[in-house]
């Protein structure tokens, strides 16, 4: 019998490698044919990336060490690190980067921890999120536009939210005025982004085997206990990705807070994004709206290799 | 040993209160649709309110009218002009983004030429750079071809941002299917090329659907370069609808129907394609 599968074994290998060389031989054949083709059908994505997004970005880097002016005429002049002095130095400029990293701390932090719950009580409801996946995804997929138009028709002084407030004998609130402007742009994204906090832990919970949670409450260990020690560290990678590609995104908001505030009133809802519209279109200072936009990029790649090592670290 | 001979550990005991924690489950889900829904849902309730009602904005009952819909599309040239960009401009960029994102998905999944694995790095990780460093240099480069306020501004960076996207979900499409489809038609006589087209092409179709969808759904929805780069001939939808909101004293009821034009194919095409949008969003950091 054992002899016999080894012959099995032997023959299978034999001809394994006879293809294996038969394949080798014919690659070697086809060798440029074959890699010709290859090479010609990776060029239009290269071209497409390369000439419209790293061209571009290294192109904006450098109009950043530029005083760049399209209303005086006069010709661009290299100021070196002039522009990034003055982001520095400058309070309203500074206070943007300041603001867009309360912005991104407390939105995601905040559907982090929303959506994470949501997840943890569906998860424990036999709930069938699938259903109503294509709902939950809207808020994300429709356009910035749209959902900044819908939370001003809300938001605003005569809006619903403070006609409920007034239903509840609770006074109006100037949810866009100066004092909350920043708190209503980081509800709003908290709004359009906890579904995709949601629907990623969750299904990374029910990736999760089974055995493992019925095990350690065998053991005794309390909920709270269970998700800390075992459920956490179990879906840690899935963890990294959300924060990862939340933080990066709200990062990046324009649309909403463009359509809902304009960056007002006066600085109170200016993120970066809004500062380097405001430079480049509204000033027309095409070199300090690069430097804005530079500073995005920086903090945003930080950010992701500060990811990155965590998640490679965890991985390992 | 056999699998099957194992014993089975994914059967699920039913704990006790299950049906209760159904019905939990079930209000659960309710609510979170409420909530995801509402301020959509209240922007197209306020569009079907005759004008008079929709002067203050509040809760309220009236008889539904399509009047503000009649409205927008007597309104002028505007909005048919803005409707009529954001299909053009959506609908050719994400022909180029698909086209480039398939052709680099095969290269990368079957034909691994030298400095495919790089190129791939590359392309992926070309989504870190924020569209907004882009604003800038498409205004001097625009206005310098003379192109402001031209489709083609903000076509080619749609498709440029569009191409990793589509690229990651086609390539996750073609690395499921066995290689031995693609053998077979070679050796009855189909060329690479005739095999990827007329075997691989067809098999990815849904995938290549969705990276279509999702190409479309960006440049449909994108505020950040149309607002600069367009003034009037090139207006898109967000464009013209983020500018009704700089007059004094907003038309809710046609804005309402406005947003609803732009909603209503994104919500379409979003339940086509919602197997894919999360792991679309997500491209390049699942393992891979």
């Amino acid at each position: 019998m054992a002899n016999g599968r080894d012959q099995q074994t032997i023959a299978r290998r034999g001809l394994g490698e006879a293809e294996t060389s038969i394949e080798a031989f014919a690659n070697h054949r086809r060798y440029s044919s074959k890699s010709l083709l290859g090479h010609a059908m990776l060029a239009a994505p290269v071209v497409l990336v390369v000439g419209l997004l790293v061209v571009p970005t290294v192109y904006t880097i450098w109009v950043s060490f530029y005083s760049w002016s399209m209303i005086s005429g006069a010709e661009p002049s290299f100021i070196g690190l002039g522009n990034y002095i003055d982001v520095l130095s400058d309070a309203s400029l500074r206070g943007s980067v300041g603001r867009t990293m309360i912005f991104v701390v407390a939105s995601v932090g905040l559907q982090f921890v929303v959506g994470f719950g949501l997840a943890l009580l569906l998860y424990h409801s036999f709930g069938r999120l699938k259903a109503i996946q294509t709902v939950l995804l809207l808020p994300m997929m429709v356009s910035d536009v749209v959902v900044g138009l819908s939370w001003r028709l809300i938001l605003q002084y005569d809006g619903l939210a403070n006609w409920t407030l007034q239903l509840a004998g609770i006074p109006p609130v100037y949810w866009l005025g100066e004092d909350l402007a920043l708190a209503s742009i980081i509800l709003v994204d908290c709004w359009q982004n906890v579904p995709f906090v949601t629907l990623i832990i969750y299904a990374a919970l029910q990736s999760l085997p089974e055995d493992v949670m019925d095990a350690s409450r065998v053991d005794g260990a309390s909920w709270w206990a269970r998700l800390i020690h075992i459920v956490i560290p179990m879906i840690k990678p899935a963890i990294l990705v959300v924060l990862l590609f939340r933080t990066v995104f709200s990062l990046r908001s324009f649309g909403t807070v463009w359509v809902l505030t304009q960056g007002g009133p006066g600085d109170a809802s200016t993120l970066i994004s809004i500062e380097t519209y405001r430079q480049a279109f509204r000033d027309f200072n095409l070199g300090l709206g690069s430097t804005m936009s530079v500073f995005l990029l920086l903090i945003g790649l930080i950010i992701t290799f500060a990811y990155m090592r965590w998640l490679n670290r965890e991985a390992l | 040993m056999r699998p099957s001979t194992l014993p089975r550990t994914t059967s699920r005991r039913r704990p006790p209160g299950h049906s209760s924690r159904k019905v939990r489950g079930t209000i659960l889900l309710v609510i979170m649709c409420g909530g995801a829904l509402l301020p959509l849902a209240w922007l197209a309730i306020v569009s079907l309110m005759p004008q008079a009602a929709v002067a203050t904005v509040t809760p309220r009952l009236f008889a539904p009218t399509l009047d503000n819909y009649a409205a927008i599309l007597s309104d002028g040239p505007m909005l048919l002009r803005a409707f009529v960009n954001s299909v053009t401009i959506s609908v050719i960029a994400t022909a180029i983004a698909v086209v480039a994102g398939v052709l680099g998905a095969y290269s990368i999944a079957r034909l691994k030429p030298v400095g495919s694995r790089a190129a791939g790095a590359l392309i992926l990780s070309a989504r870190l750079l924020p569209p907004l460093a882009l604003v800038v240099p498409s205004y001097i480069a625009a206005s310098s071809l003379s192109l402001l306020d031209t489709p083609p501004v903000l076509i080619l960076p749609y498709a440029a941002l569009a191409t990793p996207m589509a690229m990651w979900i086609v390539q996750g499409a073609f690395l499921d299917m066995p290689k031995e489809l693609e053998e077979a038609a070679m050796i009855d006589g189909c060329n690479r090329f005739q095999a990827f087209y007329s075997i691989v092409m067809p098999l990815a179709a849904p995938a290549i659907a969705a990276a279509a969808i999702m190409s479309f759904i960006l440049a449909w929805n994108d505020l950040l370069l149309a607002l600069p780069l367009t003034l009037q001939n090139a207006v898109t939808m967000p464009v013209f609808a983020s500018q009704a909101t700089t007059d004094i004293g907003i038309e809710w009821g046609r804005l309402g129907a406005t947003t609803v034009v732009m909603i209503i194919p994104v919500a379409v095409f979003t339940y086509f394609a919602q197997r894919w949008i999360v792991s679309g969003l997500t491209a390049g950091a699942a393992k891979g």
